[in-house]
Formats: C-alpha cells, sequence, structure tokens
C-alpha cells in the first residue's frame, strides 16, 4: 500500500513535468543550453590544440655556395618546427615586399620575415640581419605572433651559436694538436677547457620547458566533461532548491494536499513521497544531460562498470539530488508561500552554481568568495563525481572526500527530520 | 456504535472560536446535510470529520475508530469544496493519482471513472482532456467521481453543487439518491436549503460555528418555521421604500429580485392593510399568496439573517 502510495506520487510528478514546456525548459534545456555554448562558443573545436601562424618569406639572399649556414637552411627548418605534434609555422615564400606587406595588412598572414641579402655570408662569418614584420588578426594575436617569433629566433641563433663553436673547436683542435707534440697532458686539459667556454658562449643559459598545466584544461574532451557535471549541478541546485523549498505550498495551494490528508496517505509518507519524485525527476534530467553532454559534444564522462569506483556516480548523483532537495527544505522555512518559496529556490540556486565552483571554476572568483566552495557539501560532490568520471582518480584517493560527503548528507537528513517533525508536520495538518 | 459521533468539537483559528462546542450524532445511513451560510464552520467541521485537521477540544469518532486512522480514512470519500484537481493532467491521470493512493488497481480505476462519467455526462474524451481546460461543472463531477473511486461507505461532500447548473444539479442528486439506496452514509454541506430539504433526511443547521438545530426537515419545518410566510410579487425590482413599508410589519423577511417573503402573524388583519399602504405609494403587487415555511425560514426565524 505505501509503495503503492509513493509510486502515485512518482507517475503524477513525471506526468506533470513531462507535460509542461516550463519545467522541461529548467530540468533539460537550460542546462543544455549552457553545454553546448562552452562546447562551440567559449571552447569552440580546435581552440585547445596548438595554433599555427602564417609567415610570409621575401628572400634577396642568393649567395649560398660553399657556406655552412645559408638562407635556404633557415627557412627549412622554420617550416619543420613543431609544436605539439602540428607544423608552427605554415611558411609561404613572396617574390618582393609589396605583396607581403600587402598580405599582412589585409590579415592574411600572421607574420613576414625580410632576409637581406648577404644573410648566408654574414650568418656564417659575423651575425646576420634580419627584419620581421609582426601582423595581427585580432586584438591578442600581435603579441602572441611577437612571443611565437621571438622565440623561435632566440633558439635558432642559440642553436646556430652551438655549432659555430663546435666548428671553432674543430680548427682548434688541428692546430692545437700540431703544436701539442711538445706537450700532450697539458694541451687535452686545455681542448676541454676552451671546449667548455667556447660552448659557453654559445649557450650561455640551457632552459628545459616542462608543461605542468592541470590535465584537465589541456584537453577540449575533459574541459567539456566537467562543465558537462558543471550544468548537472547547476540544475540540480536550482530545480532541488526550488522544489524542497515550494513542494509542499504548491500541494497546499492546488488544493490537492486537502484530498491526500483525507486519504490513507500519512503525512511522513507524503514527504517521503514528494522528495522520491523529485528525485528521480532530477536524475532523469541528469542522465539526459550526461549522454548529451556524452554524445552531443564529445565530453570525457567514463564510466565503466568493471570499476568499482564508477559505481559510486549514481550514488553520487543520488546523494546530490537529495541534498539540494534536502537544502531546499531548509529553505522553506524562510518563505510563505509557494512563490516565494520558488523564486528563494532559483535564485539562491543559481547563485551558488555561479559561485560556489558548480558552473564556473572556483579559481575564477574572488579569494573570500572561495571560501563558499570550500564548505559547500553539493559541491564536493560534484567535484568528487568529476574526479570518478572525468579525470578517473581511484577509490583510495577519494575516500576523505568521500567520508566528507557522507557527514554532510546526514547533517542535512538530520535537518529535514527536525525541520518536518517541528514545522512541515504542522504545516501540512493545519487549514 | 454509531457511524458519525462528533462530540463538544471546538476549533480556534488565530484566536477566533470557528466552531463552538459542535456535537452531531449519526446513527444510520441516509443523508445527512449541514446546512448554514458562508463562513459558518461548515468546511472546518468536515476537515475535522475527515481528520485533515485536529479539534483544539472535544473528539470525532467514525464507527469508534478516530478519522486519521489509515484503516478509518479507507471508508472515507471525501470531496472537498475547492476540486483539487491537477489541471496539467488529463481526467483519467487524476483519477489515477488518486486512486492509487487508495490502492485501487490502475485498471479498476479507469473503469470506475469511466462509468460515473457516464452517468454524470462526462464522455471518455473529457476525461482524457486535461483538467485545466474544464469547466467548473465538468470539475465538480470528476471530484465527485474521484471521491467514489474506493467506493466508500461514508461519503463526505463539501458543497458538491455549487456551480453546476440546475440539470446537472438534479443529475448528481439522483446519484446521491442511489448511492443513498446502496447503504451509504453521505454527509452533505450546503448553503442550498433545497437541497438540504429535498435530499436529506435529516439536516444539521449550522450558523457561527455552532449547530443550532438538527432534525428531519420537516420536522424543523414544523417546528421552528414561521406558522404562516406571505409572499408577494411586484411589476418592478424591488427598492428601499417597498422594504421600509414591509418593515413597519414585521422585521422577518428576504428579498429575492421582484418577491418578498414576510413572516407575519394573523395574516387575514395584516395582508390587506400592508397591500393597501404598498398601494398609496405607488406599488403594485401583482401577486400575493401564502406559502408554506421553508428551511431558509427556519433559519430566518432562528437567527433573524439569511442564509445566502
Ligand atoms: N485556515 C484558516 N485560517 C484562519 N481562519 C480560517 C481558516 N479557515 C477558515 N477560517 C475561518 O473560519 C470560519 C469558518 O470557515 P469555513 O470555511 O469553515 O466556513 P464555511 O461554512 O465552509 O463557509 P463557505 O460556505 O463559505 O464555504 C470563517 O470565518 C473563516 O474565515
Ligand atoms: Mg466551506
Amino acid at each position: 500500500m505505501k509503495a503503492r502510495q509513493i509510486y502515485s506520487f512518482i507517475v503524477r510528478d513525471l506526468k506533470i513535468v513531462f507535460s509542461d514546456k516550463v519545467a522541461l525548459f529548467w530540468l533539460i534545456a537550460w542546462p543544455l543550453i549552457w553545454i553546448f555554448m562552452v562546447a562551440y562558443v567559449f571552447i569552440p573545436p580546435g581552440s585547445v590544440t596548438p595554433v599555427s601562424l602564417d609567415v610570409g618569406v621575401v628572400n634577396h639572399d642568393t649567395n649560398t655556395t660553399g657556406l655552412n649556414f645559408t638562407s635556404k637552411d633557415f627557412i627549412e627548418i622554420l617550416s619543420n618546427t613543431t609544436y605539439k605534434g602540428g607544423k608552427l609555422f605554415d611558411v609561404k615564400e613572396y617574390d618582393n615586399e609589396t605583396l607581403l606587406v600587402d598580405d599582412l595588412k589585409h590579415g592574411r598572414l600572421d607574420l613576414g620575415i625580410i632576409i637581406p641579402a648577404n644573410f648566408s655570408i654574414n650568418l656564417t662569418f659575423g651575425t646576420a640581419n634580419i627584419t620581421v614584420l609582426i601582423g595581427a588578426r585580432d586584438i591578442h594575436s600581435a603579441s602572441i605572433n611577437y612571443a611565437v617569433i621571438n622565440a623561435f629566433l632566440n633558439e635558432f641563433s642559440r642553436r646556430i651559436g652551438v655549432v659555430k663553436a663546435e666548428i671553432t673547436m674543430m680548427y682548434l683542435e688541428k692546430s692545437m694538436n700540431y703544436t701539442g707534440q711538445y706537450n700532450q697532458t697539458l694541451s687535452s686539459e686545455l681542448i676541454d677547457y676552451v671546449r667548455r667556454y667556447m660552448y659557453g658562449i654559445a649557450m650561455p643559459l640551457n632552459a628545459t620547458y616542462k608543461e605542468v598545466k592541470p590535465e584537465a584544461y589541456a584537453n577540449r574532451a575533459n574541459i567539456l566533461g566537467w562543465y558537462t557535471i558543471g550544468a548537472i549541478g547547476m540544475m540540480l541546485l536550482y530545480s532541488g532548491f526550488s522544489q524542497g523549498a515550494a513542494a509542499m505550498y504548491r500541494e497546499k495551494a492546488a488544493g490537492t494536499l486537502r484530498r491526500i490528508l483525507a486519504s490513507p496517505v500519512t503525512p511522513s509518507i507524503l514527504v517521503v513521497s514528494i522528495i522520491l519524485s523529485n528525485i528521480v525527476i532530477l536524475l532523469i534530467s541528469s542522465i539526459i544531460l550526461l549522454i548529451t553532454g556524452i554524445y552531443g559534444v564529445g565530453a570525457h564522462i567514463l564510466f565503466n562498470p568493471l570499476n568499482p569506483a564508477h559505481w559510486l556516480t549514481p550514488i553520487l548523483l543520488l546523494v546530490a539530488a537529495y541534498m539540494s532537495l534536502g537544502i531546499g527544505i531548509i529553505l522553506s522555512l524562510f518563505a510563505k508561500s509557494e512563490h516565494g518559496a520558488d523564486s528563494l529556490g532559483v535564485a539562491l540556486g543559481l547563485f551558488l552554481a555561479f559561485t560556489a565552483g558548480i558552473w564556473f571554476p572556483r579559481s575564477w572568483m574572488p579569494q573570500w568568495m572561495q571560501l563558499l566552495a570550500e564548505y559547500f557539501p553539493v559541491t564536493w560532490t560534484l567535484d568528487t563525481l568529476r574526479n570518478i568520471m572525468v579525470y578517473s582518480i581511484g577509490l583510495t584517493e577519494l575516500i576523505p572526500d568521500l567520508l566528507k560527503i557522507a557527514i554532510a548528507l546526514i547533517v542535512i537528513i538530520i535537518l529535514d527530520i527536525i525541520i518536518y517533525r517541528a514545522r512541515l508536520k504542522k504545516y501540512i495538518t493545519m487549514y | 456504535m454509531a457511524i458519525l459521533l462528533v462530540k463538544d468539537v471546538v476549533k480556534y483559528f488565530d484566536s477566533r472560536r470557528v466552531l463552538d462546542s459542535v456535537s452531531w450524532r449519526i446513527e444510520n445511513p441516509g443523508i445527512y446535510s449541514l446546512l448554514g451560510p458562508n463562513g459558518a464552520g461548515k468546511t472546518t467541521l468536515l476537515s475535522i470529520i475527515t481528520g485533515i485537521i485536529e479539534p483544539d477540544g472535544g473528539r470525532v469518532l467514525i464507527k469508534d475508530s478516530k478519522p486519521s486512522n489509515p484503516s478509518t480514512r479507507m471508508i472515507i470519500g471525501y470531496c472537498p469544496q475547492e476540486p483539487g484537481l491537477i489541471g496539467n493532467l488529463s481526467g483519467y491521470d487524476n483519477a489515477l493519482f488518486y486512486g492509487r493512493l487508495y490502492g485501487l488497481r490502475s485498471r479498476d480505476i479507469i473503469d470506475r471513472v469511466s462509468k460515473m462519467g457516464e452517468k454524470l455526462g462526462l464522455s471518455r474524451n473529457d476525461l482524457r482532456m486535461k483538467v485545466g481546460k474544464y469547466s467548473g461543472g465538468m470539475k465538480k463531477k470528476l471530484a465527485l467521481i474521484i471521491s467514489l473511486l474506493h467506493d466508500p461507505e461514508i461519503l463526505i461532500l463539501d458543497e458538491p453543487t455549487t456551480g453546476m447548473d440546475p440539470g446537472v444539479r438534479r443529475e448528481v442528486w439522483q446519484l446521491l439518491l442511489d448511492l443513498k439506496k446502496m447503504s451509504k452514509t453521505i454527509i452533505l454541506a450546503t448553503h442550498y436549503m433545497e437541497e438540504a430539504d429535498q435530499l436529506s433526511d435529516r439536516v444539521a443547521i449550522i450558523d457561527r460555528g455552532k449547530i443550532i438545530v438538527e432534525d428531519k426537515p420537516s420536522v424543523l419545518k414544523e417546528k421552528y418555521g414561521p406558522k404562516t410566510v406571505l409572499q408577494l410579487r411586484f411589476e418592478n425590482t424591488i427598492n428601499n421604500e417597498v422594504i421600509g413599508v414591509v418593515k413597519k410589519y414585521s422585521d422577518k423577511y428576504y428579498v429575492n429580485e421582484r418577491i418578498v417573503k414576510i413572516h407575519i402573524g394573523e395574516p387575514e388583519k395584516y395582508v390587506p392593510e400592508l397591500i393597501g399602504e404598498l398601494y398609496s405609494h405607488g406599488y403594485r403587487v401583482v401577486e400575493f399568496k401564502l406559502v408554506k415555511p421553508t428551511l431558509e425560514d427556519v433559519f430566518l426565524k432562528l437567527t433573524g439573517r439569511r442564509l445566502e
């Protein structure tokens, strides 16, 4: 009988939600809009893969025969430089400067390079000059273009320096060996010393670069996974808060509460039914968002039934849904009507979704506001979901967070029971 | 064992006494009316009888058990004054929702709704429609049907025919009489004295939170009704000057457009005098007759106020 009563509420509320366009909009369309915005507006495809710059080159240097370094070598190195598996420069040769400048001015090129006559000779025997024209296609690109070509030229001249040192050493060794018949031991120490010194001139500093950005931000699929869970969290917050706060007021306002109370449904079954039916709705919406995230925008979200940690996902989704509703029930204390409770729930839910590390990364928030994310149990739950589903972090690493979540859940349940006993039950049975 | 026992029930709303030591006892199946004007406390009393709210004093027993007891609720069908239907759902879906709360099976619910709908003129197509698109009368019908889904022994109806047109009202009355034949007990709050008069086995008249009298309608009229009621019909709508004249003869009267009813003693003496005085003021009485007192007259006599 009790099961049938609860079932009746669940069926009723599903039917109501699925025939109500406004409810569907908030449960499904609105969070989906945000997922698609992230996928195609804020982080469009290809935006996280490395850029490639279009470079135009005019080469006035014709005299290259018999030299160690030539302008042709320079252009070839430029063309073959790669970054993260893609070519960094797309090189196009121009016959004269006018055409090159014209293309730069029209935004068809990012960079122009003019190689003067005798470049190769100067590069081999002295210092070569080169002119770089920095183009721009949008407000940020000029500085990026400058930084990239500057880094390339520095690296290039450094490597030339090393090769030059090498060649100098070769000549030096030959001449030292010739005089070395008088003092062999001294000369080999001297050669080592001079070699290190020469290398030092060519390459005074040897920096190594390593990328230590978190995996999350390096990979578009992971970012979309992060945001898909964020969208679910946002939906859970505003829907759960407002439903939790307003459901009972709504039942009374619609006059359904009288009939329900005259039926064999007890107040406690009523409250349990309303919570369960809302959880079912929130979970259905979450699953739709997950599936659209995975198949609609290619979010990286894992579920492997053989991995026990992954079985925490449905449980954590359930916990997040209950927490939102349970906090909504606490919010009902601060409202006096269906409308007031509904507005309070939506407003606070959206506010926390945007500020507590659920939709926007918490690092975007000012320091004091990051405390919200630090102490908000729904954020803990969603971050743990992200750790499991997006970053596949193992069970043992999750245990401290799971404990925090369990404690928060128990506190919310206890508060809800207190509110039910002290207020809700009275409200239900007071006409 | 009484079907219904209400003993010294008291109810306050915000320190205002809305029910004042109400007692009511129903022994046998039949139709029982609770007749009273707006705000008399009918809905409040029915809410206490159905166990929706608790009284602040006194007690209610239904077949010797408390109304809040789930097994007692299984034998009660309640149709609230506001239908309590969900506008976004179809008639069938509303019935399914409420029927399941009583443990009924979906197929049985659909069957019963369809059958009773036919009786009251709600077609299957109507029942497939969203209730939000129903007229007030359709909603009332569906609300009544829903309270009958689990075939309750005791039916508690709060103004079931308000807002229905007279034809449909008679169909509902017929349904109630049919239910009475099946030995059901029907408790009916109403402010239509006709409804109480024609349907009920007994009537309890409630005013300002008190049941002032309770008996068979015929006995009430005989015992508490005036000896004679004069009914005058005028050419035009009645104005204050007419009422001023009427007041001289009796302070117990009521007006309905062109008709005024007056409780009047010694009619053979006063009626010609009254008509003459009205005539001298230029008001022509089209028709006059002495009529039998109704429950409305009983209420007027007992409280000095009108029922509706
Ligand atoms: N929840 C409430 N809070 C405060 N006062 C209330 C409440 N419900 C009813 N009342 C008051 O109690 C009195 C009795 O109300 P009730 O609804 O029982 O009257 P009623 O006889 O059913 O009237 P009607 O014919 O208009 O339905 C009224 O004065 C009403 O204003
Ligand atoms: Mg009422």
